[in-house]
C-alpha cells in the first residue's frame, strides 16, 4: 500500500479511509484485546481508534511514519485511559449511538465471537499469566513491553509509536522486565506459601 | 528467577492472534457516514444575538456605550447603504433560520416505509441541537416584534 498516495485520496474521498480500517483492523484489534485480554474492552478501544483516525486524519501529515505506527499511537492512548480510569468511556462511539442509532457496544450479536475468542486467550496460559502480572504495572510500562512481547515492535517503532527517544524506549523495557520479575518473584512466593 | 530468563521467556510468548473478526463489518458502515455532531448553528447566531442584545441594551436600558452605538448607526443605515439593505435581514432572519433547519435536522429523522405508505419522524433527545432550535426561534420572534430594528 502506497500509504503517502492513499492519504491524499482520502483527503479527496474520505471514503477511502475504508482502506485503512480494512487494512489495519485486525492488528489495531487484537493489540487493544493482547493488552487488555478483554473482548468487550478490546472493540471498544478498537472503535474509539478508528473513530479517532478517520476524524483526525486530515491533520496526519505524511513524514514517512506509517499510518499503522500513527493507530497504534491512538491505540495505546484508548488503552491507557482504560486501565487508568475507573470507567472507560469512549466518547466518539457514544456519540455514533446518538446519531446513527447503532450500539457498537451491543455484543449480543458477536456472541459467538466473543466466546470463540475468550476460549483461545485460555489456550495461551503463559501469556495469561504474564498480562495479568503486567497490568499491575504503571501503564508507561505495560505499553513498552506490550509493543516489544506482543506486538514484535523493534525499539525504534516503539519510539516512533509512542513518540519518545529510543533511549527512553530501552530504559521503560528494561525498567518494566525489573518490575515485571518483582511481580513474578512475588507471586511465585504466594504460590510456596499457600 | 533472572532477569535475562525473564526477558526469555517474553521474547517466546505465544500471544493469541485473533483471526476473522466478524464484528469488524457492523462498524464499518457507521464509522464511514460519522460526522462531528453539528453544533455549527451556534455561531450563526453569533451575529443575531449581538444586534438583539444591542436593540435590547440601547432601547430598553438606554444604555449609551461606544460598540452600541456603532451597531446601532450600522443597522440605522440599512435604508441608505445597498449592501446592509441586503446583509442585515440575512443576518437577523437567514442566520437563525439556518441554525434552526440545521439543528432540526440534527434530531430529527425521516424514514419513509413504501409498504405501509409511512412517513416515521423520529425525534432524539439532544438537549444542546433542541436549545439551538428554541433560541433560533426566540430571536426570530424577537426581531418580528414592531421597532425592535428602529435605531
Amino acid at each position: 500500500m502506497n500509504e503517502e498516495k492513499l492519504l491524499q485520496e482520502i483527503e479527496a474521498d474520505p471514503q477511502k479511509f475504508a482502506e485503512v480500517y480494512e487494512a489495519f483492523y485486525k492488528s489495531i484489534f487484537g493489540y487493544a484485546f493482547r493488552r487488555t485480554a478483554n473482548y468487550d474492552a478490546a472493540k471498544d478501544i478498537a472503535a474509539e481508534t478508528f473513530l479517532k483516525a478517520y476524524t483526525g486524519i486530515g491533520k496526519f501529515t505524511w513524514r514517512n511514519i506509517s499510518i499503522l505506527h500513527w493507530l497504534y499511537r491512538i491505540a495505546t492512548n484508548e488503552t491507557n485511559k482504560y486501565f487508568n480510569s475507573r470507567k472507560y468511556l469512549p466518547e466518539s462511539i457514544n456519540r455514533i449511538h446518538e446519531e446513527y442509532g447503532v450500539d457498537i457496544t451491543d455484543y449480543s450479536n458477536a456472541e459467538t465471537e466473543r466466546i470463540l475468542l475468550e476460549e483461545d486467550l485460555q489456550r495461551h496460559q503463559d501469556f495469561v499469566k504474564i498480562n495479568e502480572l503486567m497490568k499491575k504495572l504503571d501503564t508507561k510500562y505495560q505499553e513498552a513491553l506490550a509493543l516489544r512481547f506482543y506486538e514484535q515492535k523493534s525499539i525504534e517503532e516503539i519510539a516512533v509509536i509512542l513518540g519518545k527517544k529510543t533511549g527512553t524506549v530501552k530504559s521503560l523495557l528494561s525498567r518494566g522486565v525489573d518490575k515485571l520479575k518483582k511481580e513474578y518473584g512475588g507471586r511465585a512466593d504466594e504460590k510456596r506459601r499457600s | 528467577m533472572k532477569k535475562e530468563d525473564l526477558e526469555k521467556m517474553l521474547s517466546g510468548i505465544d500471544p493469541p492472534m485473533p483471526e476473522h473478526l466478524t464484528h469488524q463489518e457492523e462498524l464499518k458502515i457507521p464509522l464511514l457516514r460519522y460526522k462531528r455532531s453539528s453544533k455549527a448553528g451556534l455561531w450563526l447566531l453569533i451575529l443575531p444575538i449581538i444586534i438583539a442584545v444591542t436593540s435590547i441594551l440601547k432601547h430598553e436600558l438606554a444604555i449609551s456605550w461606544g460598540f452600541l452605538n456603532v451597531i446601532g448607526s450600522l443597522i440605522a443605515a440599512v435604508d441608505e447603504n445597498p449592501v446592509l439593505t441586503f446583509l442585515i435581514p440575512v443576518i437577523v432572519l437567514g442566520l437563525p433560520c439556518t441554525a434552526m433547519v440545521m439543528n432540526l435536522l440534527a434530531f430529527c429523522h425521516f424514514t419513509t416505509v413504501r409498504e405501509r405508505k409511512e412517513l416515521l419522524i423520529t425525534m432524539k433527545y439532544r438537549p444542546v441541537n433542541i436549545g439551538i432550535v428554541l433560541l433560533s426561534f426566540a430571536i426570530l420572534v424577537f426581531f418580528f416584534l414592531p421597532d425592535v430594528l428602529s435605531f
